[in-house]
């Protein structure tokens, strides 16, 4: 990923970091050190990292403008820039986005870079109507989407359609949302409430967040069984108040947002332990560069960056705007489009 | 530090020279002014000499080496390819730029690309490399399966391409995606299903917890049932070498449900009669206190697990199964048991065998409230699955001779325990307030 041409000449907020060292300091954010670090992402223009990651540079933005915009710092970076680098990306063929220039459109890249445009409230900027043929055009008979063109069935790719659907608000009299929500179904495990990627594949919580997701947008989730689902959920809290994906897997910054997501969609947050888990995200800080990394003591990424801010969001964190859960994209956005996903009360 | 957008969406270098020899004879203009292209070219072409040498590759690796030693760091050993670290980045970022101009250019310019053998070649070349470094491109995967369509590469070949990068990344969704187009294009009776349960095994032997090849291996099942059996065997031999992947243990209750759902039984062999073949329904039936002397024939547990069953309403080879079905679960239920007295307690084995118990109540809800049809897999329609669900909450439990001591005697393993079987299976435990 690459931000320097996104941000603006002087940007450089970290002078007003406190800059303590040591252990105490650890368990603060770091701020304005997540900020300089998601400005000066990828800024040696011949990193390889930068290279190796192309393929998924829609993305990457998507993670850096959205953590930007929780920390109140969005106009760090170009808008005009960006919108004219999502804007190259559509194809005019499909209308759906690819991650970067040369590569093919899908489903994922199409969501981040309309996610992208909300946040930046610059929908008219793009051909909405050839994404949203894109997106029908990807609907099967079962009810279930591929990602592309070549037919890779996932019910990240659900999400993916009805998420992007929704922030066009085009969700209704386009797909088969019946048909969508039975696919979505059908990939409940009844052994745990969980959901997999396809009909009996095992429980995992980045597609337990989709399917949650999924059913928060068409506003089905009275279908979950949220007493089973939400036990398989807080066993993923470990000692170390960080939470793992699945049984036996370590913890990893990425499923504090996609296990607290989905319990905050159940209105269930309040089962696990917030502190302990602020606490596991904020060790996962690098204090020198600023970012993310998956696990204490590992090399911070772009990826992670945004889902530890995103799950400090969730979980209130004072100097943090409010995170929507279902499309973890700042909830001023939302509201804005008038977006009102469902979400259970908590009981 | 450049500050204009033009290096983060398209390197505008690869452009700059427009009069190149075209020794790769791919219309694209490669920079062989520059020492470090003319490197790369040459080491892609040893890859590509391997290539073409050794039909049998079977692994690529990086080795690391970080200094470059005037040698080709292009290793190959008794069918194993092998590139020193060194290069790596360099060859893919050649290979890289390579196969973006080529896609940037007009869609007639990349058809003819695509359509002229040595033109496709070469593409082939650039992808080799670029794909074994790294795997996660799905733009690159597209090309080769543009190619596959203009049949500029062969099904077996790609096979065998896609193999050798599930042998550096064991975990690459997009090989496994790309094995299951390709398989589309070949009637299910010509494919060597064993074989690919063998990819999917070593990929997860390889890498704990490995989705995509739990999930594909899904796939091969439900396009080869004949498979149960082996895989039934298989996945008992995985869950005592690999105690803590717990989605081995799920793909083994997928291989049950599916086992129970197509009726699957395994004969017995004449001499042995039922009497070993259902043993470890035995041993439960002891562990939950019921008496040896009633059960010594198989109509006999059928009378204790479906008393009062109306026989007319489930077929023989049903009531087979469900025995056969129910006599894994309980042999799983045994050995979670053992293996966490033997390494301590851990998630899979509390799972698994929470998981089978649950196989085995719900199974015999099932036939006993005439709910069976159709009904086998956990994967029922949301309507079929409430439906169980208000069944399960009604059951009387009570008046069912071995419900009734399961429920007994599983409460005493603790308040947990009893949660969980109250929130599955509705046994009713009073809940202690915490």
């Amino acid at each position: 990923m690459d931000f320097t041409t996104f941000v603006k000449p002087n940007g450089n907020g970290s002078e007003l970091d406190n800059g303590a060292g040591g252990d105490a300091s650890s368990q603060e954010l770091q701020f304005w050190k997540h900020v300089a670090y998601i400005e000066n992402h990828g800024k040696q223009e011949d990193d390889y990292e930068y290279c190796m990651t192309e393929f998924l540079r829609m993305s990457g933005i998507y993670w850096g403008v959205t953590a930007l915009d929780i920390m109140g710092q969005l106009d760090r970076l170009e808008r005009k820039y960006i919108i004219e680098f999502v804007k190259r990306c559509q194809c005019p063929t499909t209308g759906g986005f690819a991650p970067c220039e040369g590569h093919d459109p899908h489903m994922l890249y199409t969501l981040s870079a309309v996610q992208i445009l909300c946040t930046y409230d610059a929908l008219d900027e793009i051909d909405c109507e050839a994404v949203v043929r894109f997106i029908v055009g990807l609907q099967q008979p079962d009810g279930s989407f591929f990602g592309d063109k070549w037919g890779e069935v996932d019910t990240r790719f659900s999400f993916c359609a009805v998420a992007t659907l929704s922030l066009l608000k085009r969700m209704e009299q386009t797909i088969d949302v019946e048909k969508a929500v039975k696919f979505v179904m059908s990939c409940c495990n009844q052994t745990d409430g969980g959901f997999g990627s396809k009909p009996g594949a095992e429980s995992h919580a980045g597609l337990i967040f989709c399917c949650v997701g999924f059913l928060s947008m068409t506003h089905r989730l009275h279908l979950l069984d949220v007493d089973k689902l939400g036990w398989w959920l807080c066993e993923r809290q470990l000692p170390s108040g960080g939470l793992n994906g699945r049984p036996e897997k370590l913890p990893d910054v990425c499923y504090s947002w996609w296990v607290l997501s989905s319990l905050t969609i159940m209105g269930r947050l309040h089962w696990i332990s917030s502190e302990k888990l602020q606490q596991f995200i904020l060790s996962c800080q690098d204090t020198e560069t600023g970012g993310f990394s998956d696990r204490t003591g590992n090399m911070p990424d772009i990826f992670h960056t945004h889902f530890g801010i995103g799950g400090l969001s969730l979980l209130g964190h004072a100097r943090l705007k409010p995170i929507n859960p279902t499309l973890c994209m700042p909830q001023h956005v939302i509201d804005r489009l008038g977006l009102q996903p469902q979400i259970l009360e908590r009981p | 530090m450049p500050s204009t957008t033009e290096h983060l969406v398209s390197p505008k270098k690869q452009q700059a020279s427009e009069q190149q020899p075209n020794m790769e004879a791919l219309d694209i203009n490669v920079d062989f002014n520059n020492e470090k292209n003319v490197l790369c070219e040459k080491i892609i072409r040893d890859i590509n000499a391997v290539f073409l040498k050794d039909a049998d590759l079977s692994s690529f690796e990086i080795i690391q080496k970080e200094t470059n030693c005037n040698k080709s760091p292009v290793v190959h050993v008794e069918h194993n390819l092998g590139l020193e670290s060194w290069c790596a980045q360099h060859v893919y970022d050649h290979a890289h730029r390579t196969l973006i101009s080529h896609r940037r250019q007009s869609l007639q310019q990349q058809m003819r690309t695509l359509q002229q053998q040595q033109q496709s070649d070469a593409l082939a070349k650039y992808l080799n490399v670029a794909l074994l470094i790294n795997p996660d491109v799905t733009t690159f995967w597209h090309i080769r399966r543009q190619l596959v369509q203009k049949n500029r590469l062969s099904i077996n070949k790609e096979l065998q391409f896609s193999a050798l990068v599930l042998s550096i990344k064991p975990k690459s969704n997009e090989a496994f995606a790309y094995r299951r187009w390709l398989y589309s294009f070949q009637s299910a009776d010509a494919i060597d299903w064993p074989n690919e349960i063998s990819i999917c095994e070593r990929s997860a032997d390889r890498c704990a917890c490995n989705y995509h090849a739990w999930s594909h291996r899904q796939w091969v099942l439900q396009n080869a049932p004949c498979l149960l059996q082996s895989e039934l065997m298989r996945t008992e031999k995985f869950i005592r070498k690999h105690i803590s992947d717990y989605s081995s243990y799920h793909y083994r209750q997928v291989v049950l449900s599916r086992a129970y759902e197509l009726c699957f039984y395994m004969p017995s062999s004449g001499q042995t009669d039922d009497q070993t073949q259902l043993d470890d329904l035995r041993e439960l039936f002891a562990h939950y206190d019921l008496r040896w002397s009633e059960l010594s024939d198989e109509e006999a547990m059928v009378q204790l697990l479906l008393p009062d069953l109306n026989r007319s309403s489930i077929s023989a080879q049903r009531l087979r199964s469900f025995l056969y079905c129910c006599n894994i679960a309980a042999h799983d239920m045994r050995l979670c048991v053992e293996q966490r007295a033997l390494y301590g307690p851990r998630d899979c084995f509390e799972l698994h065998r929470r998981a089978s118990l649950k196989f085995i109540v719900e199974q015999c809800v099932r036939l006993m409230t005439g709910l069976a049809n159709g009904v086998y897999l956990p994967q029922a329609s949301a309507t079929q699955s409430l439906e169980f669900q208000s069944q399960l909450r009604k059951f009387d439990y009570a008046s069912h001779p071995f419900l009734s001591a399961v429920r007994r005697v599983e409460s005493e393993l603790g308040d947990k325990h009893q949660r969980w079987c109250n929130l599955h299976l509705h046994f009713g435990y009073e809940e202690r307030r915490v």
